[in-house]
């Protein structure tokens, strides 16, 4: 133990006055994963020795490992920005669960109109059903051996949230999950912690928004594993809003059963380093997934998407749309790998990156690729970037509309083409407020 | 209204307009004709300050403003509209926001106050019948997944709700079928007063059955070789622009 303290005690504070490290929970899944994650941690250490790897062959995160990050366990005075607060009350979060800094916080928490059609609980509140539920699915669709931040996220589990969706349920409201870091003075590290189980024939929204207004380098690692079932459909709207010196490395993991449907809209800006690793496990046939996102970087935001989807059965089909605008002297990374396997026979796969850079020292590292075992399959894929188009710009002024207004026009269509694929207007408004509020 | 005089342009080193003398006054519509490759579009791009091109020598005047340093917005508040050849598609960029911006852009310059966004969908929506644009369009992204002659009578649409003083129509005929060309002869002919002028840039005589040229000129490699009335452009149907050549 006094090893591992060590070791660990170059990157965390405080780490005595963390209760939760010295005590089992009550889910013996979580023991397991708390223990293998921490062995992963010890074995691999903070991830600087990775950077060498293809995997991250763009985007150095030796900055996060100079940083000391204090966890906390309980929730301490803070105020928030009217904008974040804009972000908290909309419309569209009538049914949320709020985190801050790590924590539940039961005060801007309400899932009062919902609780008929799924049941949601943080694993500590669990009952024994529930922990039937977590035992049975959390940790199924991570490696802690082969990703050192899931390892992480799983050695510092302390709560968690498990949402599971009732067989047949329709669901139209969308459940908001806003992790936010406050503005404490403090290097915050949170590692939150999501399993969705959707069942059978259900259909529902989720949204999944990280916020950080800290003025210190944050660190929020996290991790979601949802396992859609048969012919199930979840629209999972995912955001983050980091702060210039925040450091977010997320995974999220999705595993697809028969004819089940996962639609996302991922859309990121801010930070100093940022990667949204997405795995989708398309199992078995006839499962279909839709991925949407948009990426804006200012200043020295670094933020890298990397996609993995495996197709594994017949007649599953994929899309992917993702889309960036760069300013100043930030850098992007887009990778988005989809696999065949032999026996994906009728497999439709299609993925494009396109790119608005708006300076000339910004750099982008945009790589789809597609590795294909089967022979009867339909896949395309695409990148581009490029400045705004002399054409476009020429018969915007023509029309009297001065080059900025026309350079704001063209931005904000450019990224109005991915919010446009949100099919519920209010969540459509929720990401139109959430641009506008960018300038965009 | 334009004065153009000796101008000569070219692109990336090539000349194009080897020096034009052009005058328009209110209250004319004038028709440069010519075959391909003769300068006719450059031209009606000159005017309304496409970057690319390099001004050689020559000055174009509008209203006895020097208009050459201006930028392309900055020559649409004076008044100068350019219907574009292939008007350009605004993917994500809904026509009512560009319309009302381009409309607001030019009212403010003015110093007249902005339209209410009821007083704009009502001029929007009478417009837009009168030119036949499909309500449908109107909801859509700036010439999106339009026809070529939606995007031509979208021209004509801007061109009406704008009102500018001077209307160039680069070869806004092109690729039309005769209710589209129609169309554009009736806005052009319903805009026309005696404060503003057009110039018509155009391959073809067929526009001109709808639009009664005050002047018509033929531009051949660069230089307007030959002017006249409007029965010169029937001649030219006629004979064809070999028989300028000849001339020259």
């Amino acid at each position: 133990m006094n090893k591992i303290k060590n070791h660990i005690e170059n990157h965390f504070e405080n780490l005595d006055q963390i209760k939760f490290l010295n005590t089992p929970s009550k889910i013996s899944k979580i023991n397991e994963l708390r223990k293998n994650g921490m062995d992963s941690f010890i074995n691999f250490g903070f991830p600087t020795e990775i950077s060498n790897t293809e995997k991250w062959k763009f985007s150095n995160i030796n900055p996060i490992a100079r940083e000391k990050f204090l966890i906390t366990s309980e929730i301490t005075e803070y105020t928030t920005t009217p904008f974040v607060n804009s972000l908290i009350n909309h419309k569209a979060n009538k049914n949320r669960l709020v985190f801050i800094d790590g924590q539940l916080d039961k005060k801007n928490t309400d899932i009062s109109y919902i609780l008929d059609d799924c049941l949601i609980t943080t694993f500590n509140n669990a009952n024994l059903s529930s922990n039937e539920i977590i035992n049975n699915n959390l940790g199924n669709l991570i490696n802690t051996e082969n990703d050192i931040f899931a390892a992480i996220n799983s050695a510092f589990l302390s709560d968690g949230l498990l949402i599971k969706i009732n067989k047949d349920a329709k669901i139209t409201e969308p459940i908001s999950i806003l992790f936010i870091t406050t503005n404490q003075d403090k290097k915050i590290a949170t590692f939150p912690r999501i399993l969705v189980v959707c069942e059978k024939d259900s259909e529902s929204s989720i949204i999944e928004g990280h916020i950080s207004y800290s003025n210190q380098p944050s660190l929020n690692l996290p991790v979601a594993e949802i396992k859609i079932n048969d012919r199930a459909h979840l629209n999972h709207y995912r955001y983050m809003i980091d702060n210039p010196q925040g450091f977010h490395i997320a995974n999220t993991k999705v595993s697809l059963s028969e004819k089940a449907h996962y639609n996302s809209l991922s859309f990121s800006t801010g930070s100093k380093i940022a990667r949204n690793a997405v795995e989708i496990n398309m199992n078995e046939k006839y499962s279909y997934c839709n991925l949407n996102g948009l990426y804006i970087t200012e200043d020295k935001n670094h933020i890298d998407n990397h996609i993995n989807i495996n197709h594994k059965n017949t007649n599953t089909k994929s899309n992917i749309f993702y889309k960036g605008i760069l300013k100043d002297a930030s850098k992007a990374v887009f990778s988005g790998r989809v696999l065949v396997e032999r026996n994906a026979q009728k497999t439709e796969a299609t993925q494009s990156d396109k790119n608005l850079l708006l300076s000339p020292n910004v750099r982008i590292n945009t790589k789809p690729s597609l590795e294909i075992y089967a022979d009867d399959v339909q896949c395309g894929h695409g990148a581009t970037a490029s400045y705004f188009a002399d054409d476009a710009m020429f018969y915007m002024q023509s029309r009297g509309i001065d080059k900025k207004t026309s350079e704001q026009l063209l931005i904000q269509g450019f990224a109005e083409e991915i919010v446009e694929q949100i099919p519920s207007p209010l969540i459509r408004k929720y990401f139109s407020d959430m641009l506008i509020h960018q300038s965009i | 209204m334009l004065k153009i005089k000796n101008l000569h342009v070219s692109i990336a080193d090539v000349k194009i307009l080897k020096g034009i003398d052009l005058t328009v006054n209110s209250g004319e519509i004038h028709a440069i004709m010519g075959p391909n490759g003769s300068g006719k579009s450059t031209l009606a791009n000159v005017i309304a300050g496409k970057p690319e091109y390099t001004i050689d020598e020559g000055t174009i005047n509008f209203n006895n403003t020097p208009i050459l340093e201006l930028t392309p917005d900055e020559r649409a508040k004076l008044g100068i509209f350019l219907a574009f050849q292939y008007p350009v598609e605004l993917p994500g960029i809904p026509m009512k926001q560009f319309i009302k911006t381009a409309l607001d852009s030019k009212l403010k310059s003015q110093n007249i106050k902005e339209t209410t966004i009821r007083e704009f969908n009502q001029m929007l929506k009478v417009e837009s019948e009168n030119i036949g644009i499909n309500q449908k369009l109107i909801k859509r992204s700036v010439n999106e997944g339009f026809s070529g002659g939606e995007k031509k009578r979208n021209e004509m649409l801007q061109m009406a709700l704008l009102k500018p003083q001077l209307s160039v129509l680069d070869e806004t005929d092109s690729g039309l079928d005769i209710d589209a060309l129609k169309t554009v002869g009736q806005s052009v002919n319903k805009l026309s007063t005696k404060e503003n002028a057009t110039l018509i840039v155009t391959h073809y005589q067929r526009l001109l059955n709808y639009i009664t040229p005050t002047q018509v000129h033929v531009l051949i490699d660069g230089k307007i070789s030959k002017s006249g009335d409007a029965q010169l452009a029937k001649e030219l149907e006629l004979r064809g622009y070999d028989w300028i050549k000849s001339l020259v």
